[in-house]
């Protein structure tokens, strides 16, 4: 039996022996030879036998095709948007993904978004030599106007959206608001009423503070309860 | 009159001026994260040195043309306050001194850093001195690798550093600012304690081959030493912190 040196919940630093062999590992890691070292800070978790999942403590956010990004407009261009999203990396929107063809040479661009407006976008392209290139040709997508703004570490995102998103519908439903998670630790709450807007960021903020949740559904759960009995 | 080889830096008994043994570190405590604003950061204490490092990044690079185009680009600046030394105040504006000691810290951490993963971005390390008690350059790299760890900057290892000094003819582990004045010779280095290589090697003052090979196997030996307190200052700072949350009933 090939060994593993790591247990849940441990913290690894970098350049810290995981395991030996076959291992399944995901988060950032390194493999020589046999042998899988951890590359950042993170907290490790043994979730199979041989499949290790390591999540880093603290990770700036990267873009990736296609990822749905909540945007604050830093500098309106003659032909488009520079767009700040949380990573250092800053982001494009060219007015020819924001407008339809006839308006594209006429309009004021700072008409549409100005500097300081948050825009829900998607990540169209990126490859580290040129900066991302976001769309908003989406009906979901453009100017988020309403709503709370809530900010995680970008890597416990995918906690608030959970398996097949059960943790962002149980939010949803059980305090009446609509969830638009970015990929880069951005989330916006928007509720019918104030109330279910201020409960839904304290269960997503709790839901993030820590690096590893066991059982995310399960610890939603917990914080609904516990914002709906402060409400009260 | 001063200068090296008159003062008398050795006791009768073969102890240091500070009491202890030529092969003896000094007491070194590291924490990890203690600052807010800053990305990641780290306070060292050892023996009377006290040094802050905070690191910013990877962030986008400013100026824009000083951004590298297929790796990270890594400043660090040595800085030490106009209070940290004995003598009479040092001056804020970066000394010659100080501009060497930033150059040597960058270039002993870059090797452990995957400079390549952020393209076009950069990584700031800002180091204080607050209080100087020689062998401030490795101390420097000790914290500032700590530092880097808590900010999540990729990393193939840790970096730690101590100093060998020579005083009285003889090898000596982590020399203070005294026997680094009045002794006769000094040697930097640093180093990636698991991978077991040199990052950093400098040395001022006269030594024999044997003393360097002797000096290497003393600082290889004391670098497995500060990395376990390097480890455990990020250990704690983050254990514990994963698995019992939740179990408090504060709302």
């Amino acid at each position: 039996m090939a060994p593993i040196y790591v247990a849940s919940g441990q913290v690894v630093v970098p350049g810290e022996l995981v395991a030996e062999g076959h291992y399944e590992v995901s988060g950032p890691h390194v493999v020589v030879g046999r042998r899988v070292y951890a590359k950042a800070l993170s907290v490790a978790v043994v979730e199979k036998p041989k499949r290790v999942r390591l999540i880093p403590i603290k990770q700036r956010y990267i873009p990736a095709e296609g990822d749905l990004v909540i945007g604050r407009v830093i500098e309106v261009g003659p032909t488009y948007w520079l767009v700040d999203i949380n990573s250092p990396y800053t982001a494009i929107l060219q007015a020819s993904e924001a407008l339809p063809r006839l308006q594209q040479a006429s309009r004021d661009l700072s008409e549409v978004f100005q500097v300081g407006d948050l825009v829900a976008a998607r990540v169209l392209s990126f490859d580290f030599t040129h900066d991302p290139l976001l769309t908003v040709r989406d009906p979901k997508l453009g100017k988020v106007s309403r709503g709370l703004l809530v900010e995680v570490p970008p890597s416990r995102v995918s906690r608030v959206i959970g398996r097949r998103g059960q943790v962002a519908n149980l939010i949803q439903e059980a305090l009446k608001v609509e969830l638009l998670v970015g990929r880069n630790g951005r989330i916006m709450v928007v509720g019918r009423e104030p109330d279910g807007e201020v409960a839904a960021a304290y269960v997503i903020q709790r839901l993030c503070a820590q690096p590893y949740v066991e059982d995310p559904l399960e610890e939603a759960r917990k914080l609904i309860s516990q914002a709906a009995g402060g409400a009260r | 009159m001063t200068g090296k080889g008159s003062v008398k830096l050795l006791t009768e008994d073969g102890r240091r001026l500070d009491g202890r043994a030529l092969n003896e570190m000094r007491r070194l405590r590291i924490e990890a994260g203690v600052l807010k604003n800053a990305d990641g950061s780290a306070y060292v204490e050892w023996g009377r040195n006290k040094i802050l490092v905070a690191v910013y990044g990877p962030r986008e690079t400013h100026p824009r043309h000083e951004a590298l185009p297929d790796r990270m680009l890594l400043r660090c600046r040595y800085s030490m306050l106009p209070f940290s030394v004995k003598e009479e105040r040092k001056s804020p504006t970066p000394t010659r001194r100080e501009v060497e000691i930033s150059k040597v810290i960058r270039e002993a951490l870059e090797p452990a850093i995957f400079l390549e993963d952020y393209p076009r971005t950069s990584v700031d390390v800002y180091i204080e001195v607050i209080e100087a008690d020689g062998s401030t350059r490795v101390a420097s790299i000790t914290a500032a690798a700590v530092a880097l760890a808590d900010a999540g900057i990729p990393m193939m290892d840790l970096v730690a550093g101590v100093s060998i000094g020579k005083i009285e003819g003889k090898l000596a582990l982590d020399i203070n600012g005294l026997e680094d004045q009045y002794g006769e010779g000094d040697m930097p280095i640093a180093m990636m304690p698991r991978l077991g290589e040199v990052t950093l090697l400098q040395a001022d003052g006269r030594f024999t081959r044997e003393e360097i090979v002797q000096a290497l196997s003393m600082a290889r030996e004391a670098i497995q030493r500060i990395y376990e307190e390097q480890r455990r200052a990020l250990k704690d700072r983050y254990s514990g912190v994963g698995l019992e949350y939740g179990s408090a009933g504060e709302g």
